[in-house]
């Protein structure tokens, strides 16, 4: 080959365009169901905070049933999942008060028969109890069907319409509960509910469904009670209670800074400020999320399962956990450096770099031991060096820490490096703590009072 | 808008969490994924393979892309990476069995394959990124943490073995010379 064009070349490689388009959505799916049950990557540093990191997942994974119920088996951290499963199924209140309706719709394939037993709509959630026959006989972890709600119809904004549904054993009959809690503003009397389970104990098969739901009567009550807390630039404000049969759902919207999400934690209290329930999470993916030039303005519902509300009065106490957006700092960032939010008021400033062939060494300092706020997490401690700005491979260096001045928080990391760098400057990225201590220190909000009449 | 500036904008609205933006970031930059897999992998499954795990991994991480010109290089080496892992994997199963490979899609680029195969490491990844990707000298010294000039005697030398293999390059000369 007397003259070689290495491009042409290249482009001459043949594409296999269908099945490529089809992995790169895979790809993209595999993605998405990652972010919505990953654990946040700051979690791998909490590991011996066993409440905290219980805490983060149940805010951020409470929308998945199938991982719930998996955490729900882990020792430790399961015991904290555990009351909210026992709370949210709203289908155990509406099962014991015999308010569901009758449905009996069956259908068979490959030798599996499902059926639809009943369905119930209650405030808003909606379920469907079924039974299996016919199943074969296999592993407990595959006692499972996978189905989705509603065709991929986003109209209905709830949670996760496409999940798998767990089968026990009762009196010799396989039973299983599909339960979605609708996200819809304005939540409608009657909805047809599409159901379709493509694999269930293993066997691949179609069984579809469509089920007519009509809404057990249900009290509506109206606030619009907002709580601000000028400092932290946020508000909440209490829109509305729904008081079902079996479940009480509280609509609330919250006003934050563009840049920074606030997830919100409830604890409703009695008029004496005792707890009833603590740090009450379960909710619905946001209703409506807008932005305005400053603001960014969620409205989201929070559903309390197996619980209906008695009259009488109570304190709503949110708490803000605000997750920044973290970047790897390149350690050629001018300094001093300053990682601080517009709603937290916890603040870190790098105020030198310094690079060796063999080692990194940085200092910085806090505000952490400021008495506006209680960090319950050591920031000096949380500060990693990564190798380039991909995902982390979980072996990132960790630092010796020597504290400076411990009056003004000033802190000296020293990074070794595993293996002499020309350049560590270009090679390595710094990650703090800061974001990590940031959603690990919750911020209260004054209770929001309210009565249910 | 250009095509740079729309580019770009693209990648500004994936880094906000715009899954749209991000597939059609990806859908645009697919057929030279796929090619530049094939020339670590060789064989269509496995190239396949990596650019699915590549499209997760960025789909998962695309905000720590902190400025939109650097998606580019970024999103290739997340690529370059799933290549050698899917090599090493090779590598540890070919002492067991004969990895099937589709002559007919290899047989008219086994030349450039084969050549960029029998590169070290290091001269391949970085003609790869200048050459099928286009990323300049100073970036590619920046992302595989190396100076200016590793990268620029890489690119020497790469030339110099591809061109003893395949038997002239005057074209690579030409570029590398603008």
């Amino acid at each position: 080959m007397s003259k070689h064009d290495l491009q042409n070349d290249y482009n001459q490689i043949p594409v296999p365009h269908a099945v490529l388009q089809e992995r790169i959505r895979q790809g993209m799916e595999q993605g998405k169901r990652e972010q919505q049950i990953k654990r946040p990557k700051r979690l791998r540093r909490l590991v011996v905070s066993t409440g905290l990191a219980a805490s983060l997942l149940i805010t951020s994974t409470f929308v998945i049933p199938s991982f719930a119920t998996a955490m729900a088996k882990v020792p430790l951290l399961g015991q904290m999942y555990r009351p909210f499963l026992e709370q949210e199924n709203t289908g155990t209140a509406i099962s014991q008060k015999q308010l569901a309706t009758k449905i009996d719709q069956i259908v068979s394939d490959n030798g599996i028969d499902i059926q639809v037993i009943d369905a119930y709509y209650d405030g808003a959630t909606i379920g469907l109890n079924l039974t299996a026959t016919g199943v074969p006989d296999v592993k407990p972890e595959r006692r499972s069907g996978l189905y989705e709600l509603f065709k991929g119809d986003k109209r209905f904004a709830g949670t996760e319409t496409m999940e798998l549904v767990h089968f026990k054993q009762v009196n010799g009959i396989w039973q299983g509960r599909i339960e979605y809690m609708l996200g819809e503003t304005k939540l409608q009397d009657a909805i047809r509910v599409p159901v379709v389970l493509t694999d269930v104990f293993g066997v691949n098969g179609n069984w579809t469904f469509n089920v007519p739901v009509k809404r057990l009567p249900a009290v509506e009550q109206v606030y619009g009670t907002t709580v601000k807390n000028p400092a932290y630039q946020t508000e909440v404000t209490l829109d509305k209670l729904i008081q079902g049969k079996g479940s009480t759902s509280f609509d609330y919207t919250t006003r934050s800074p563009k840049k920074e999400r606030a997830r919100v934690e409830m604890t409703l209290l009695d008029p004496s400020g005792k707890e009833i329930i603590h740090n009450w999470t379960k909710s619905t993916p946001s209703v409506k999320r807008t932005k305005t030039e400053t603001a960014a303005i969620e409205q989201s519902r929070l559903i309390l399962g197996n619980y209906v509300i008695p009259k009488g009065s109570y304190l709503l106490q949110p708490s803000l956990r605000i997750d920044l957006e973290t970047q790897p700092i390149p350690l050629t960032e001018p300094l001093p450096y300053r990682q601080q939010s517009e709603t937290h008021p916890l603040e870190m400033a790098i105020t030198s770099i310094e690079t060796t062939p063999e080692q990194v060494v940085v200092e910085f300092s806090t505000n952490s031991r400021s008495s506006q706020f209680d960090t319950k997490l050591d920031i000096r401690n949380s500060m990693y060096l990564l190798k380039g700005t991909e995902p982390s491979n979980g072996q990132d260096i960790k630092a010796k820490v020597t504290v400076l001045d411990a009056e003004k928080q000033t802190f000296r990391s020293t990074f070794r490096l595993p293996e002499p760098s020309e350049h560590p400057q270009e090679e390595y990225y710094l990650e703090t703590g800061y974001s990590n201590t940031v959603i690990n220190t919750p911020l209260a909000l004054q209770p929001i009072p309210f009565t249910v009449k | 808008m250009d095509l740079r500036t729309e580019h770009t904008e693209l990648v500004r609205r994936a880094i906000n969490q715009d899954e749209a933006a991000f597939e059609q970031l990806i859908l645009l930059h697919s057929e030279q994924l796929y090619r530049t897999a094939y020339v670590y992998v060789k064989n269509e499954q496995d190239a396949l393979d990596v650019v699915q795990e590549t499209v997760y991994k960025a789909f998962i991480s695309i905000g720590q892309v902190k400025e939109p010109k650097y998606f580019v290089t970024w999103l290739t080496k997340i690529l370059i990476r799933n290549c050698y892992r899917v090599l090493n994997q090779q590598t540890a199963v070919a002492d067991l069995i004969e990895i099937p490979v589709k002559e007919s899609s290899r047989e008219e680029h086994l030349d450039l394959i084969d050549a960029l195969s029998h590169l070290r490491k290091e001269y391949r990844d970085v003609l790869v990124l200048f050459y099928f990707h286009d990323v300049p000298m100073k970036e590619i010294a920046s992302f595989i943490g190396i100076t200016l000039n590793t990268v620029k005697t890489y690119l020497k030398r790469g030339r110099e073995e591809l061109k003893k293999q395949l038997g002239g390059l005057d074209y690579v000369e030409a570029r590398s010379s603008k």
